[in-house]
């Protein structure tokens, strides 16, 4: 469960999020929209404890974030290209990754081998170094590095960006399944609202910086009310 | 229609914002150098000794060094950035606007600037202005020769460039935790390896040559030769480390393993230099006791120095070229608290030089190492208690926030 209460950052006094209560429960697969500049990111940040809340606190599973580091072996995330080690191979990267959550060689096997849809024959056994990767390649490999661990908090932010139409698909089973088969919390971030509204079964409505809208959603069905808030915005 | 006078103004912003830390390196470093020459002019009472010629020998010699320097540091800064490139911006200005800021280019400055002394305390007025303007201009010259050497095709940046990587057997036995963090850091960094080398075959040929004349091996030549790998080992690798950091801080990675390991591959780069020393050690039938001390002290104390402030430092990209992309330029020069440290532990080993007797250098030199050995782990807690404290500043710096 992750647990926000009176969360705020400013930059050079300027509010950029301010969330004074919100509660994900545990296997609810969350979407988090909003426009740029919203503080999705900001959000995620300070979940991950990568950036100093003005105020207020992030727990997860009891725990704040930024007191205790017991989240990290249950969490898995990727936000963008600095969670990748770009100078590795992504046999070196996954491998880096089984070492730090005590994944034995075998089991890292077979856990990848669920992934071999999204990485079509182009991603492993290659021999070249992330850096050298597409930006989309590049992108599954931060996808894949963030679920391979299995964790029971999972955090993405814009997964689909990058991501050819089939990939998007894949990527969107993959993180519907691992909510289902293994219960794990997941928030998930993008511009697009189709992506969103089709895995998710909550999703939070960010607006400069404070939630709008915080509903309950069936998968797969449009939102009028959020498609309605984006027209507008667009026309504001 | 973008102007000589706009790319100027856009190289001077770049500047003082972001490329202070690399002129303050460099005038530390030219201090430095002007501390030794007086010190040493002084001591030998030189002044205003010095022959056309001599003073022509090592001039050449000291432009050669400059040279040789650039074609190893400079990296190719020719490549438009995006935002340039996706502007009318004629070859031709673009070229001009190269040529001239390397008038203003650190590495230019620096040996014309740090020969100051030998000049003006060697000659006459007259000719040490003319010695300066000409090692100035030579070395301005010189930088812009290595640019062009270093010029990539007009289309380079637009070619998808793939570096395969090379597995050694080396990289293939390490493990993939941080110790194989470190070693493909150094190995994959061409710039960063190439440096190292070049370093260090310097060193130790200059600590050949003092050994074949005769002189004392117990001076500090042995000493830095075996400080270069660790120096960059533990250095450079934070900067690598800092542009994927928000990576490693959301694992189970504690910050203390990646000081522990690099400790760690710093002893094995210093036991390599070391064996690397051996055959000279053998040859001029030197007692190895004097080898075995400096290597026991550099494993075990030296990092420890390098590793003071590691986390101040700024992310190094090893692969972008573009000409207005700061990343990593200040550290492709140096650490100052690493230097600092170095310099500080250069003055305490040139005092055991010269104060001590011969044994009691070994043995303080051994004890220092092995007390080195035996603090690393309340230190490098220290460290990361240090870190921790102020993660979110520097992880904001990382971020370029």
């Amino acid at each position: 469960m992750i647990t926000i209460s009176q969360l705020s950052k400013q930059y050079h006094g300027k509010t950029v999020l301010d969330v004074p209560e919100l509660t994900l429960e545990d296997g609810q697969l969350v979407g988090l929209v909003g426009n740029n500049g919203a503080g999705k990111t900001t959000m995620m940040r300070l979940m991950l404890d990568l950036i100093r809340a003005t105020s207020g606190s992030v727990s997860i599973d009891g725990a704040r974030v930024d007191e205790d580091p017991i989240w990290k072996y249950s969490t898995g995330s990727f936000l963008d290209a600095s969670f990748l080690i770009d100078f590795y191979t992504p046999e070196e990267f996954f491998a880096f990754i089984a070492e730090a959550y005590s994944i034995a060689p075998e089991e890292l096997s077979r856990r990848l081998a669920q992934y071999e849809t999204l990485m079509s024959g182009e991603i492993l056994g290659t021999k070249k170094m992330i850096h050298d990767f597409s930006n989309g390649n590049r992108q599954k490999i931060g996808i894949i590095g963030a679920m391979l661990v299995n964790p029971r908090v999972l955090i993405l932010d814009e997964p689909f960006n990058y991501l050819d139409p089939s990939s998007q698909i894949v990527v969107a089973k993959l993180i519907r399944r691992m909510n289902r088969e293994l219960g794990t919390t997941v928030l998930v971030s993008s511009h697009n609202l189709n992506s969103i509204s089709d895995i998710c079964d909550r999703i939070l409505l960010l607006d400069k910086g404070r939630l709008l809208m915080d509903k309950v959603h069936v998968p797969g069905e449009e939102d009028a009310e959020l498609e309605a808030y984006f027209l507008d915005a667009a026309g504001r | 229609m973008t102007t000589l006078k706009t790319l100027l103004r856009l190289f001077f912003r770049q500047f003082s914002k972001e490329r202070k830390r690399e002129f303050i390196a460099i005038f530390v470093l030219v201090a430095y150098f002007w501390f030794i020459e007086i010190f040493s002019i002084l001591k030998a009472g030189a002044a205003e000794k010095m022959s056309p010629s001599t003073a022509g020998t090592v001039l050449l010699v000291v432009l050669l060094l400059d040279f040789f320097l650039k074609l190893i540091q400079q990296h190719d800064n020719t490549v438009m950035d995006a935002f340039l490139k996706t502007r009318p911006i004629p070859q031709k200005l673009w070229n001009r606007f190269l040529r001239l800021s390397h008038c203003w280019e650190p590495l230019n400055l620096m040996f014309p600037l740090g020969l100051l002394p030998i000049w003006f305390f060697t000659l006459p007025f007259g000719r040490a202005l003319l010695m300066f303007v000409a090692s100035y201009l030579f070395s301005v010259a010189g930088g812009i020769v290595v640019m062009r050497l270093k010029r990539r095709g007009p289309y380079a940046p637009e070619k998808a460039k793939v570096h395969k990587t090379h597995d050694s057997a080396l990289t293939g036995r390490v493990r993939m935790g941080s110790v194989g963090l470190q070693v493909k850091a150094l190995l994959r960094s061409k710039r960063l390896m190439v440096s190292g080398l070049l370093l260090s075959a310097s060193f130790y040929f200059y600590f050949l040559a003092r050994v074949a004349d005769g002189r004392s091996s117990r001076d500090a030549m042995l000493l830095v030769f075996l400080c270069v790998f660790s120096s960059l080992a533990t250095q450079y690798g934070f900067s690598m480390e800092a542009r994927f950091f928000n990576g490693l801080w959301t694992k189970p990675f504690p910050v203390r393993r990646l000081l522990e390991d690099k400790y760690a591959f710093s002893g094995f780069l210093t036991v390599l230099g070391g064996l690397l020393a051996l055959p000279v050690f053998l040859f001029y039938h030197i007692p190895l006791w004097v080898l075995w001390s400096r290597m026991i002290f550099v494993a075990g104390l030296a990092p420890l120095a390098f590793l003071v402030k590691p986390f101040v430092c700024v992310p190094y990209d090893p692969f972008n070229p573009a000409h207005f992309n700061s990343a990593g330029r200040t550290q492709g020069t140096f650490n100052v608290a690493a230097l600092l440290s170095f310099i500080l532990m250069a003055l305490a080993i040139a005092l055991i030089h010269a104060f001590l007797p011969s044994d009691t250098q070994e043995y303080l030199l051994t004890g220092l190492g092995v007390a080195g050995f035996l603090a690393r782990k309340p230190f490098f807690a220290w460290v990361e208690r240090c870190f921790l404290r102020e993660r979110h500043l520097y992880m904001d710096k990382y971020n370029g926030q």
